[in-house]
């Protein structure tokens, strides 16, 4: 029985081969090659470089080097940890928050309509201009919330300016923003949840907490886990917010991982250096999807 | 099947149209030309509508009108911050070999630049009379080693403003020559400059110095004069060593003068936004762009310009240094060239530069008849940019070098960590990176 399940499911392969439909997977696999995996392998290969951007005539090979002096320099560890910080602060905080306010507004009605858009706006807003934004508002001479504090007899706070403000504030500025996206994915999954099961669920006498927690949450648990995994790589991969807002400081208090690496590529042109730190951090995000699912599996299983 | 034929051969066809299109083309292209026309490409980082973008543009088409067969295009790629935007398309084009003949580049990156064999030397094709023409300032902010690359028609120099009335208030006596002018020779040292600081915010009860703490590159540009003019370097001849330099007694003696302006409330540990326009703050370091926002935005703003403090006798330092324009290796042809250089960077766009936007004049022939600077406070900026010392590293790793500096003053406005501390991580930052092009 399993080898004749194995030659249908091979025959339906050869068969979507030869159909010549997988010709129309040509263009996305180009774009892919093109955009993805060839600068993978350009990454990998400059990693073992000393590449220099300004002598690209001059490059050597020095072997597992730029590795070795990323586990010596205090600036790029100083980044990985920052990005850890961004994800604790965020991460949590989003999912829950983006799960409550999709709870809030999954009905359909007017108000609820109006609240959707509401917190869906800043999502279609460019990150420069939220940062600048945010930049404005927080200033410590002249923003309203200094101002506000200040009237009410506060000290002004110098939000971006205080090595311990600056990554909780851009942290807070990321998760305003980025909340919207999250919340409207688990509003569409809270919408397909068939209502029948909350009306039995009320005929059996179960209170909100208990249909929250046997109804919808498993209801949604895929969307969640998706949730998650996009909210943590996304969240490692933060830089423009605070290459906008602090270009990392103070004291490299903001800079994250990805922002470490663009700075010793374009602005030190190191090349090779920045590529290993670029694989590195490829890793360790490849690393957190795959225990992120696996973890979701097993307690699936 | 019959998909697979017409997926492939459709697109195969077009490409058989396309070739023999493109071939065609070359060969009219090539029976049509008559004679081989010098085609010199030009990148500028600023916009045509600029003055700036619009006095190359001039000078472009002057230099196509007196060469015969030559074509000149000048590209605008604007910078974006830090300018980012057209350094990174000169990158890309390092990369893959496709720079222009010319191009504009900070003066503060020849050095790196020409570490990497990227820059023409200039003065191999210009003759000594044009190149005796510029001012030394830009003669020297140009060269590295013994080569001439890059040149500019004009330059400037960042003042440091005061508040007359704020001073008269808070009873400073403003140092005068025989004509009433605060002249570069009647600069305040470190101590008379923090004297009379007390003084001011004794009177005014706030920090009266304004500074951008901000790390960025301002620090290299507005605030490392300080340092070196107390006879300190950040790194030595080569650009590469730090022991000695950035580590010395000198540099120590100098952030400790630039430390006490912080912890005696001097200066406010976060920049305060237009606190010299508004009267709150009686001196700042400012860009010599704010004379026009002064002047009419603030008319009733009593301002004037001091020179900058220094630390020893005979090591005043102060600000300079602009976007260059210089020829690269890439280049068919390096004398028209160098040529077209000198051309972008003639007397006649000093002097358009100065009319339209207030730059100093980079050429020595122009500078008693310059009208902006003839007299004082403004020709203070004129007299620094001439007669100090402009000790910005010229170094491979000029950015680290600007970043480190950067680190060191933050940490001081922030009060993070003791001077020596504070020395040692910006020393071991350049030096991992000075390790790389020993």
């Amino acid at each position: 029985m399993h080898n004749i399940k194995q030659k249908i499911k091979q025959n339906k392969t050869l068969d979507f081969i030869f159909s010549g439909k997988i010709l129309f997977l040509l263009p996305a696999f180009a774009l892919i090659s093109i955009f993805v995996i060839y600068p993978l392998i350009l990454a990998v290969g400059y990693s073992f470089t000393d590449y220099y951007l300004l002598k690209p005539n001059d490059i050597s090979f020095v072997g597992f080097d730029n590795y070795m002096e990323i586990a010596y320099d205090k600036y790029a560890k100083k980044a990985f940890f920052n990005s850890a910080k961004y994800v604790i602060y965020i991460v949590p905080l989003q999912v829950i928050l983006s799960l409550f306010l999709a709870t809030l507004i999954a009905k359909k009605s007017k108000t609820n309509t109006l609240f959707r858009t509401a917190f869906f706006s800043p999502y279609i807003l460019s990150i420069i201009v939220v940062s600048l934004l945010w930049k404005n508002i927080l200033d410590p001479n002249s923003g309203i919330v200094n101002e506000f504090l200040a009237s009410l007899g506060f000290a002004k706070q110098e939000f971006f300016s205080d090595p311990n403000l600056a990554l909780p504030t851009i942290s807070f500025i990321i998760l305003w923003q980025g909340i919207s996206f999250q919340m409207l994915i688990l509003m569409a999954a809270l919408q397909d949840i068939p209502s029948s099961l909350y009306e039995a669920a009320s005929m059996e006498g179960a209170n909100a907490w208990q249909k929250f927690k046997h109804i919808t949450l498993p209801s949604i648990k895929g969307q969640v886990v998706f949730v998650l995994i996009v909210v943590t790589t996304g969240t490692f991969k933060i830089i423009i917010e605070p290459l906008v807002i602090t270009n990392g400081g103070p004291q490299g208090s903001t800079s994250s991982i990805l922002l470490y690496m663009f700075e010793q590529g374009t602005r030190y042109r190191q090349i090779g250096y920045a590529s290993a730190i670029t694989v590195i951090f490829a890793i360790i995000l490849i690393m957190i999807a795959f225990v992120q699912r696996k973890l979701v599996k097993e307690e699936e299983g | 099947m019959k998909n697979i034929i017409s997926f492939l051969v459709i697109p195969l066809i077009f490409l058989v149209l396309a070739a023999c299109s493109n071939s065609s083309n070359n060969a009219s292209e090539n029976s049509d030309a008559e004679e081989d026309v010098k085609e010199l490409e030009v990148w500028v980082h600023v916009p045509a509508d600029e003055p700036e973008g619009e006095n190359y543009d001039v000078r472009a088409k002057e230099f196509e009108e007196a060469h015969e067969n030559v074509d000149v295009t000048v590209e605008h790629i604007v910078k974006t911050g830090g300018g980012s935007g057209y350094n990174d398309r000169v990158n890309a084009a390092i990369t893959t070999r496709e720079l222009p003949d010319i191009i504009a580049l900070e003066s503060v990156y020849a050095a790196s630049y020409t570490d990497s064999d990227i820059l023409l030397p200039l003065n191999e094709y210009l003759d000594q009379a044009t190149l005796d023409s510029y001012l030394d300032t830009i003669i020297s902010a140009g060269s590295v080693g013994d080569n001439i690359y890059a040149l500019q028609s004009f330059d400037l120099s960042s003042p440091v403003y005061y508040n007359v009335d704020l001073f008269e208030e808070a009873g400073i006596k403003v140092p005068a020559d025989e004509n009433g002018n605060w002249t570069l020779d009647l600069a305040w040292s470190y101590e008379e400059f923090l004297e009379n600081a007390r003084k001011l915010k004794d009177h005014m009860g706030q920090e009266p110095v304004h500074m951008f703490t901000e790390n960025n590159g301002w620090h290299m540009y507005a605030h490392s004069p300080i340092i070196f003019s107390n006879d300190a370097r950040m790194v030595g001849e080569n650009g590469l060593d730090t022991e000695g330099y950035l580590d010395s007694n000198n540099t120590m003696e100098a952030l400790q003068f630039i430390d006490s302006l912080f912890r005696d409330g001097i200066v406010a540990s976060t920049t305060r936004e237009d606190a010299f326009a508004l009267e709150e703050a009686a001196i700042s370091f400012e860009g010599p762009w704010m004379v026009d926002v002064f002047q009419n935005e603030y008319p009733d703003l009593n301002w004037s310009i001091m020179p900058y403090p220094y630390g020893k006798d005979g090591h005043q330092s102060a600000p300079h240094g602009s976007w260059y324009i210089a020829a690269t290796q890439n280049t068919e042809y390096p004398e028209l060239s160098a040529e077209l250089v000198a051309h972008l960077t003639n007397k006649d766009s000093a002097i358009k530069m100065e009319e339209a936007t207030g730059l100093i004049p980079g050429h020595k022939e122009l500078l008693d008849s310059s009208e902006t600077y003839s007299d004082y406070p403004r020709k203070l900026m004129l007299d620094q940019l001439v007669n100090t010392n402009h000790l910005k590293p010229k170094s491979p790793i000029f950015p680290v070098l600007e970043d480190a500096l950067g680190d060191i003053m933050e940490g001081i406005a922030l009060d993070n960590g003791s001077l020596e501390s504070l020395i040692n991580d910006a020393k071991e930052k350049v030096d991992r990176e000075a390790d790389r092009f020993k």
